[in-house]
């Protein structure tokens, strides 16, 4: 069994519902700029999906789409199988919880957290118990009488999430929610949200241009680069094995290697490098290798060995980084562990990979 | 050169009566890539700020070059400072940006005209000379507020946060240029970040602060292994806290025994306990991994959180005993290790960068 | 965008008050064209004539002044704003802001009226100048102060520096603190940091400061009226004795016309220049 699927709600193993959100050929122009391309994502109930890209990708033009906020040119949103692509954005039963945490000042954290149920008439002994339990799981139980500036960062947005969990939405959408935290409570709070959404069985759709974040985070990644979807798929997938050179490159570190296609392997200029297992290109084509860097290896029992010489040496606690420039010139980044030590500038090394763990891209 | 680049002796700077660095001890040496690391508010912008001289010293002196600066005003000082914001002439263009301290240094017209050539060239913005910041993405303006601060040859490089705005692999790729620039110039440089990553990959030494005061000055493979004192070893990577106990003593090092392991750590954190003494055994997450069955344990927990992080699983234990989590960090997507929710036997590497500290009171 | 159904409502009393002056201004434009009846409220039929007499060297001559009493009193008042405004951003000390704040923006609260008797107070023959300046024996008679160019000027730019000093410590404030820091570091002192970063990034304060100052100026009317006494005129002044002592109206309006579309023209080349710069910054 795969490691990642154990993590998955249960619901995700029955593919057959509905899926609680529907994007269906959904597009948006502005005058001649395509800010989206019609595209399709479904999200199963109770799922965790991420939308990744850099700037400008689309994302947010998605994001807004979906709230509510821009329409879209073309295509179809359906939510628990409801066309919803007209409605206003306070009907759709869409929680957003932003960057900037849009906390109410002038009210206090149990105030904050008691509005959407308010503004949804709930009765006041319900309201109040379950304001109560919601700050509780967001551990803020006892500061339900401070005020917004009274709290750190980190409170902030856990009050943020509890405004957002309290009502119960049909779907919860984050934008870049812990873009403002600094790393450790950035860390923290991406295990608080995994928790969260693993006791409330909330459908989230997370946005961020964070790929740690993204893999730490998903069940599936949705992987977006000019304006259309690169890749859709478990982190695993996507880190394992990339659509495109794009995806290689944007989702942690990746070595590439060009060349063309022949038969027996990739004809570069460090020598003829053989394809991964099951790859049948076709003869005279461009291509590229990618290997991760944790898969490049000293002085490889099998498989190709190119020399090289070490240009450079990045220490990072953990682990030494080692940039191996080839007789081409192009370079290589492997990975040693902090007691495998690193190896002095300048020194003449063999590297190799196991051939299953190379991809063949287009390039 | 027998003196340093820069010195600092004593330095001490308040605001109102919060003391923002407490006597502030510190020698850069010429050529050397120094970095001040620490969480907001630990005094690393407050010093950064007194070499440039855009604060005055409340006690202390300041060197650079052997030269007594502390009274001497910022534009005296010959320092090149690159700012968070890139802080570029929004009125000016590329080359009268960088061209601006070689006006002030009434450096003529033609040869400023060629070191602005080949600092912009040094950049990799040859081309770009006539455009306005604003025309520029994030990390070429970058560049050109690197170009500007190391035309006019300052006898110290100043850099506050630079990359701090700037997207991951563009920061990346950034910090790899400014590494080579400055070893090619062989520019001292001063760098201030709170990315304990960037600090130990760019530097020759790391200065760890909090608090306003220095902990910590060494190279980073010291501040990571051998860290100091409980706030280097918890600020400079990521640690496991473990309940442990002292043994003994034997000249510089010490033993400790926690769950059915024991380990050498250095002494010196130590003195003054008696053996038997309660202590905390710091162990980085790459040091830890899963037992085998009916070997010895260090400790046993419950999986409450696997993160995947493409080459590397993160596990998340809690254990009976361990104040936190305890985080092990196992290569590749570690299939069928640490399911969520099951238990955990965990050991240690063999002979581990393993350090203990006093228990906190 | 979805429509949103109140914004119609909200704007309605701003449209009815558009609608009140652009029907006044319209009644000026047909004054201004109509022949003066003599003796007689009633107006004439179509003319020109109204405009030509404007080239009257009477007329001309306080056009002019008008123009340069404008022109100086926003340069003063740049000149004295600039520092005020600095000191407002910049200073220290909180005590320093407050004194700041104090002295550029009371004026707004006295009425222009009451400004300009205050300054009857001060310029008279025996006003306060006078007789600090006789007692100090630096003069032997009283200078002339009041009905004087220079007086008007003082005046004016006591009624403009509020606005202006508002103006250019917006503009200030505006300016990163790190642009002077950088200049100081690639070796700048205060005052080149201050003439080549400080003055050019805050040149649509100065912009937006002036051509306020200039616009107020212009259709000032009590100060020069009371300062001047009748020997320092500006349009407005002209406008009120024709109107109210000539009865004249059909002069009165097109001096107005001509007055507006004057004023107009000059901000209208500041507000050029405030375009062009903003391009650059």
């Amino acid at each position: 069994m795969d490691a990642q699927v154990a993590d998955m709600p249960a619901s995700l193993a029955a593919p057959s519902r509905v899926p609680k959100l529907s994007v269906q050929r959904i597009g948006k122009r502005y005058g001649k700029l395509d800010a989206l391309l019609p595209m399709d994502l479904d999200v199963a109930p109770g799922e965790f999906v991420t939308i990744l890209g850099p700037s400008g990708s689309g994302k947010t033009t998605l994001l807004q789409i979906i709230a509510g906020l821009t329409e879209p040119t073309c295509g179809r949103l359906l939510i628990d199988g409801r066309n919803e692509t007209d409605t206003p954005p306070h009907r759709r039963g869409i929680g957003v919880v932003f960057q900037n945490y849009a906390l109410f000042p002038h009210l206090t954290v149990a105030e904050n957290v008691a509005f959407p149920l308010q503004m949804r008439r709930m009765p006041a002994a319900e309201l109040n118990r379950k304001v109560a339990a919601t700050l509780e799981m967001v551990g803020l139980g006892g500061l339900q009488h401070r005020f917004p500036r009274e709290l750190s960062g980190g409170q902030q947005q856990r009050v943020a999430l509890a405004r957002c969990f309290v009502y119960q939405p049909a779907l919860i959408i984050m934008d870049e929610p812990l873009g403002a935290l600094d790393r450790k409570l950035r860390e923290t709070m991406q295990l608080e949200i995994r928790r969260l959404h693993r006791d409330t069985g909330a459908t989230i759709l997370f946005v961020t241009h964070d790929q740690d974040e993204a893999l730490a985070l998903s069940d599936r990644i949705c992987l977006l680069n000019q304006a259309r979807i690169e890749q859709l798929g478990t982190p695993q997938d996507i880190y394992e094995r990339p659509a495109s050179l794009f995806v290689a490159d944007f989702i942690g570190l990746s070595n590439v290697l060009r060349g063309t296609l022949e038969a027996g392997g990739l004809r570069t200029a460090d020598g003829l490098l053989p394809l991964p297992p099951g790859a049948t290109p076709a003869s005279g084509s461009l291509a590229a290798l990618v290997i991760r860097p944790e898969h490049v290896e000293l002085d490889p029992a099998e498989g190709p060995a190119l020399a090289g010489r070490v240009t450079e040496t990045v220490y990072a606690g953990s682990e030494h980084r080692l940039v191996v420039t080839l007789g081409s010139g192009a370079s290589l980044i492997l990975r040693r562990t902090a007691s495998q030590g690193s190896l002095p500038l300048g020194a003449p090394v063999l590297l190799g990979w196991p051939a299953e763990r190379a991809q063949l891209l287009r390039p | 050169m027998a003196t340093e680049a820069v010195r600092l002796d004593g330095v001490t700077r308040r605001f109102g009566a919060m003391v923002a660095l407490h006597e502030a001890w510190l020698k850069v040496r010429h050529g050397e890539f120094l970095t001040l690391l620490g969480p907001s508010g630990c005094g690393k912008t407050t010093l950064l700020n007194l070499i440039a001289g855009f604060l005055a010293a409340d006690g202390g002196e300041i060197f650079i070059e052997g030269a007594l600066v502390t009274a001497t005003p910022v534009w005296q000082r010959d320092i090149g400072m690159v700012f968070q914001n890139y802080a570029l002439f929004p009125h000016m263009d590329v080359a009268r940006n960088v061209a601006y301290g070689l006006a002030t240094r009434g450096v003529n017209k033609a040869e400023a005209a060629q070191r602005v050539a080949e600092a912009l060239a040094l950049v990799k913005l040859t081309g770009m000379a006539g455009r306005r910041p604003r025309e520029l993405s994030g990390g070429q303006q970058q560049r050109v507020a690197l170009a500007r601060a190391l035309v006019i040859r300052p006898k110290v490089l100043l850099l506050d946060e630079p990359f701090s705005a700037l997207d991951r692999n563009l920061r990346g790729a950034m910090q790899v240029e400014l590494k080579e620039i400055q070893q090619r110039l062989g520019i001292t440089t001063i760098f201030v970040t709170h990315d304990q990553g960037e600090a130990l990959s760019m530097s020759d030494r790391v200065a760890v602060m909090s608090a306003g005061r220095i902990h910590q000055v060494g190279t980073p493979e010291e501040v990571y292994r051998r860290p100091a004192d409980r706030f280097v070893a918890g600020f400079v990577g990521d640690v496991n806290r473990l309940p442990a106990r002292l043994l003994g003593r034997e000249g510089d090092t010490a033993q400790v025994a926690a769950g059915a392991c024991h380990f050498t750590v250095p002494a010196a954190p130590l003195a003054g306990l008696a053996p038997g003494a309660a202590v905390e055994l710091f162990l980085r997450p790459e040091q830890l991994a899963p037992a085998p069955a009916g070997g010895p344990a260090l400790l046993e927990g419950v999986v409450v959180a696997r993160v995947y992080q493409g080459d590397r699983m993160e596990l998340h234990l809690e254990a009976a005993g361990v104040p936190g989590r305890v985080l092990l960090r196992l290569p590749g997507h570690a299939p069928g290790v640490g399911e969520h929710g099951s238990h955990l036997a965990v050991q240690a590497q063999p002979q581990p960068d393993a350090m203990a500290f006093p228990p906190t009171t | 965008m979805r429509g949103r159904p109140f914004l119609g409502w909200f704007v309605a009393p701003g449209v009815l008050c558009a609608l009140g002056l652009a029907a006044a201004m319209a009644a000026v434009l047909q004054y201004a064209v109509r022949a003066h009846i003599p003796g007689s409220l009633g107006v004439g039929g179509f003319t020109l004539e109204n405009f030509s007499g404007m080239l009257r060297p009477l007329y001309a001559s306080v056009f002019l002044q008008t123009v340069q009493l404008c022109a100086l009193t926003a340069l003063f008042s740049l000149l004295a704003g600039y520092p005020l405004a600095h000191a407002l951003v910049h200073a220290r000390s909180a005590a320093w802001k407050s004194a700041v704040l104090v002295i550029a923006v009371t004026p707004l609260f006295l009425g222009e009226v009451v400004r300009t008797y205050s300054w009857l107070t001060v310029l008279g023959n025996s006003g306060f100048i006078n007789g600090a300046l006789l007692w100090l024996g630096l003069i032997d008679s009283p200078v002339q102060l009041m009905f004087t160019r220079f007086g008007v000027v003082l005046a004016l730019v006591h009624v403009t520096l509020p606005v202006m000093v508002i103006m250019l410590a917006a503009a200030l404030s505006h300016i990163n603190a790190d642009y002077l820091r950088a200049a100081m570091s690639l070796g700048a002192g205060p005052v080149r940091g201050f003439l080549t970063v400080t003055l050019p990034l805050s040149m649509p304060g100065i912009l937006a400061g002036t051509s306020t100052a200039f616009a107020w100026t212009f259709s000032a009317f009590a100060t020069p009226q009371m300062i001047g006494g009748g020997r320092v005129n500006m349009v407005s002044n002209l406008v009120y004795q024709l109107g109210f002592a000539s009865f004249n109206f059909p002069f009165a309006a097109s001096l107005s016309v001509v007055g507006l579309a004057l004023a107009a023209a000059v901000l209208a080349l500041l507000r050029l220049g405030t375009a062009r710069l903003e391009r650059l910054a």
